[in-house]
């Protein structure tokens, strides 16, 4: 339904987005995980020709952006990054010109039927500058669903929700795609949200495609990250290195570590400690994915410690 | 899922402009100074008039020249004109730039809609804008002035020449005239709406083309060798060519030749913005 | 010495008095014969022709009735000279309030008039007054009134031939413009372009044409017509 081949964006200096590539199959929820920062945002407007690419292809349901860019976002409906709306409109008022923009004129009864989708029921009369983040993110959701169309590209769509928000934007996504079969592009920088509801996922690091595959293969497999909370990192890791020389482990800090192994090696590992008289204070396992996205964050946020 | 006309897309940037508070500014703007004009000559005019044209007194006996509704709207048409392009700038500085602000640009250029088409209707609708000041100046201006006044002939005191204009032939030449204010006023709305689709906040587009309308009038008032060459090329120049038609006889070929200077001005501001429009990225 | 002095003296008194005579003779037939006219009303189109002063030619009435009440009535703004076209007469009528001198003969629109100053010894508006005064028709056919108040204004009738009264189809006024000056409005002028029909020209007086026609004349004019 979406494909998109060698993508790039330069802003001077900077690449924003580098080579990148993806395809998105119909009627799935397809996650774009990255960091702040990591392309994403730039990916998606460029899908949806708020930003010129400097080359690449985006095709949209066969038809590329480029050439056929009314007809492709006739059949979308977006939400860039945080909602904004005409604060001195009422609620109903930006729905209906939203709707009308996007060439399609709703119904009293689907203009309801949006409102009550998305809890906004009973406050549409209301002036959007009376709302809070929570309540214009919905509208902004509303807003995306309003001409009913084939395809939904959300880029973080929980910013700003409040945790309940959060869940309903959750079950709303999967109500999207199992009972009207809609297509949906979400983007975070959040694995879990991802995780919970994505069918395909890409993981995008300074604009390149890193992974890309259907979010179970990448989240099951055998080898795991173990993060172990101790009274003293390096003497531990020094007994680790002995029993499993062949396995990398990580001096996190003075108190923590991680080991890199497979899943059935665990009981190993938690004896030895046991055996050896070391306190453990906190054991916990992370699959591979998980841990390369935390190894992303950290890269960007602090520097890493190979042993 | 119909295609949207461009009348359709008008209508949407109409109910948002309309909504908008700070569109009734100017028309408070104007209901206000023209009252406040209105008030003052009907209750002071006569005196006012009789000082002005004691001059004139001196060397003639002047006959009819009572105070008029035509002659109030003309004094109100002439007060306000330097007030209008301001009014005119604070609505449409904001018309593209506000909604890059706002982030609301987002959302418009992601519909099945052309951003030329966007661009266009925008500045359909900061025009319907500038007219409906205009149509409110005139309706204040002309016709309440001649229901308090009555009608009467127009005396107009330039600098230089007095010409009295009949009162059966004011009515067609007060048409004209609001219909050049308004041309003048829309290249000021252009100028304005240009700076806007090149600026990512709402206020420095306002506050530049209120610089520049305000410098170039500065420029037009002082009789200054180096300013009078420059003159004709002043966009705000050309924004007083109205009272030409209050010329006898008529100065036609300065009025096309201004109404030509003035549409070239539209055609390049709103080339420029379409232009820069069509190429510009959203980032924010 | 003193002969010729008191010659000379004897011989301007008698010149004085021949031409005194001779003036005072001239615009007493000319007193008479607008003495006719007790009143009358007329069409007048009105032709303006004043440096800075763009006006278009205007229609509208003129009432006058004896001595001296005059009015022109139109619709509109018009400039109009400060003096009426007839208020000479009125001064001319009291021949005890001025001192009528000849002062020749000069030709005024081709037709052979004698110039009489007139020159009032009471205290009035009127400073002097100069008429051309055609000796055949006893038709004043120019005059020339200074004024304290308004200066002067020179103004010049042209007549039909063979008309029973002394009123003419057409007066010009010359009008004085040193002291003129265009008062200003409001607004400031701004970016005012230099017109054509200004003042460049350095013009010091301006015409204004009164064209008659349609005369009534002593049929009764009605009081508040003034």
């Amino acid at each position: 339904m979406v494909e998109i081949s060698n993508l790039v964006k330069t802003f001077g200096q900077f690449t924003a987005v580098d080579n990148l590539s993806m395809q998105v199959n119909e009627g799935e929820v397809f996650g774009m995980l990255g960091l702040n920062g990591a392309g994403k945002s730039t990916t998606m407007r460029c899908m949806l020709s708020l930003i010129k690419p400097d080359s690449g292809q985006i095709q949209f349901f066969g038809k590329n952006i480029s050439t056929d860019r009314n007809y492709i976002l006739g059949k979308i409906g977006c939400l860039i990054e945080k909602s904004d709306h005409y604060n001195y409109l009422s609620a109903h008022k930006n729905l209906v010109l939203s709707s009308k923009l996007s060439g399609y004129i709703p119904t009293q009864k689907e203009i309801d039927f949006v409102f009550e989708l998305v809890g906004l029921k009973g406050r549409e009369h209301q002036q959007v500058k009376t709302f809070s983040q929570g309540m214009k993110q919905r509208l902004g959701i509303a807003n995306t669903l309003i001409h009913n169309p084939s395809l939904i590209i959300l880029d973080e769509p929980a910013n700003g929700l409040d945790p309940q928000g959060i869940i309903d934007l959750r079950n709303l996504i999967l109500r999207l795609k199992n009972e009207w079969k809609k297509t949906i592009i979400l983007s975070s920088h959040i694995l879990s949200e991802i995780e919970l509801i994505a069918d395909s996922m890409v993981i995008i690091h300074k604009g390149k495609n890193v992974i890309q595959g259907k979010t179970n293969e990448l989240l099951s497999g055998n080898e795991v990250v173990v993060e172990v909370e101790v009274d003293d990192s390096n003497s531990v890791v020094e007994i680790i290195s002995k029993v499993f020389p062949q396995l990398p482990s990580k001096i996190i800090d003075s108190k923590s570590f991680s080991v890199k192994m497979q899943k059935s090696d665990l009981n190993v590992l938690h004896r030895e400690l046991v055996n050896n008289g070391i306190n453990i204070y906190n054991f916990t396992t992370r699959n591979k994915l998980e841990d390369y996205f935390l190894k992303l964050t950290y890269e960007n946020e602090q520097p890493v410690f190979h042993s | 899922m119909k295609m949207n006309s461009l009348y359709s897309i008008v209508k949407i940037e109409c109910v948002k402009y309309w909504s908008k508070p700070r569109t009734y500014i100017g028309f408070i703007a104007i209901t206000t100074i023209v009252l406040l004009i209105q008030l003052a000559l009907y209750t002071d005019g006569k005196n006012y008039w009789d000082f002005l044209t004691q001059s004139l007194s001196q060397s003639f006996e002047i006959e009819g020249m009572e105070f008029n509704g035509n002659m109030v709207c003309f004094i109100i048409l002439q007060t306000l004109i330097v007030q209008m392009p301001l009014m005119v700038a604070l609505v449409s500085g904001d018309i593209v730039s506000g909604e890059v602000q706002s982030g609301t640009i987002r959302s418009l250029l992601t519909k099945p809609v052309s951003r030329t088409k966007i661009l266009i209707s925008k500045f359909i609708a900061a025009e319907i804008y500038t007219l409906a000041l205009i149509i409110w100046l005139g309706v204040l201006a002309y016709f309440l002035s001649l229901f308090l006044f009555g009608k009467g002939d127009v005396v107009v005191l330039k600098s230089d020449a007095l010409t009295v204009i009949r009162s059966a032939d004011v009515g067609i030449r007060f048409l004209f005239a609001f219909f050049m204010a308004f041309l003048s006023l829309s290249v000021i709305n252009c100028f304005a709406f240009m700076l806007s689709t090149f600026s990512n906040n709402s206020i420095t587009p306002i506050v530049i083309s209120m610089s520049v309308v305000i410098l170039f009038t500065i420029i037009g008032t002082f009789d200054i060798p180096l300013f009078e060459s420059i003159k004709p090329y002043l966009f705000t120049t050309h924004t007083i060519v109205w009272r030409n038609f209050f010329d006898n006889p008529i100065d036609w070929e300065l009025i096309i030749s201004s109404t030509c200077f003035l549409i070239v001005h539209i055609i390049v501001f709103l080339g420029a913005s379409i232009y820069y429009f069509n190429k510009k990225d959203f980032l924010q | 010495m003193i002969k010729k002095i008191t010659s000379l003296l004897l011989l301007t008194f008698i010149v004085n008095i021949v031409f005194g005579q001779q003036a005072n003779t001239l615009i007493k037939s000319v007193s008479e014969k607008f003495s006719q006219v007790k009143n009358f009303k007329s069409n007048v189109n009105i032709d303006f022709d004043i440096p800075s002063i763009n006006m278009e030619k205007m229609n509208g009435k003129v009432f006058y009735k004896a001595p001296n009440k005059f009015k022109v009535k139109l619709s509109g703004v018009a400039f109009l000279p400060k003096q009426n076209p007839f208020e000479l007469y009125n001064l001319l009528r009291d021949t005890s309030a001025y001192v009528a001198v000849s002062n020749g003969a000069e030709d005024v629109s081709g037709i052979r008039t004698q110039v009489v100053s007139v020159l009032p010894i009471k205290e009035q508006d009127v400073v002097l007054l100069k008429c051309w005064i055609n000796p055949v028709s006893n038709c004043i056919e120019k005059s020339q009134i200074t004024t304290k108040s308004s200066g002067t204004i020179t103004s010049t009738y042209f007549y039909a031939a063979n008309l029973n009264y002394p009123l003419p189809y057409k007066i010009n006024f010359s009008i004085d413009l040193t002291k003129f000056k265009i008062p200003k409005m409001i607004a400031v002028d701004i970016n005012s372009k230099k017109k054509s029909n200004s003042n460049a020209s350095g013009r010091t007086t301006g015409s204004i044409t009164f064209n008659m026609s349609k005369y009534e004349i002593n049929k009764g004019v009605k009081e508040d017509n003034f």
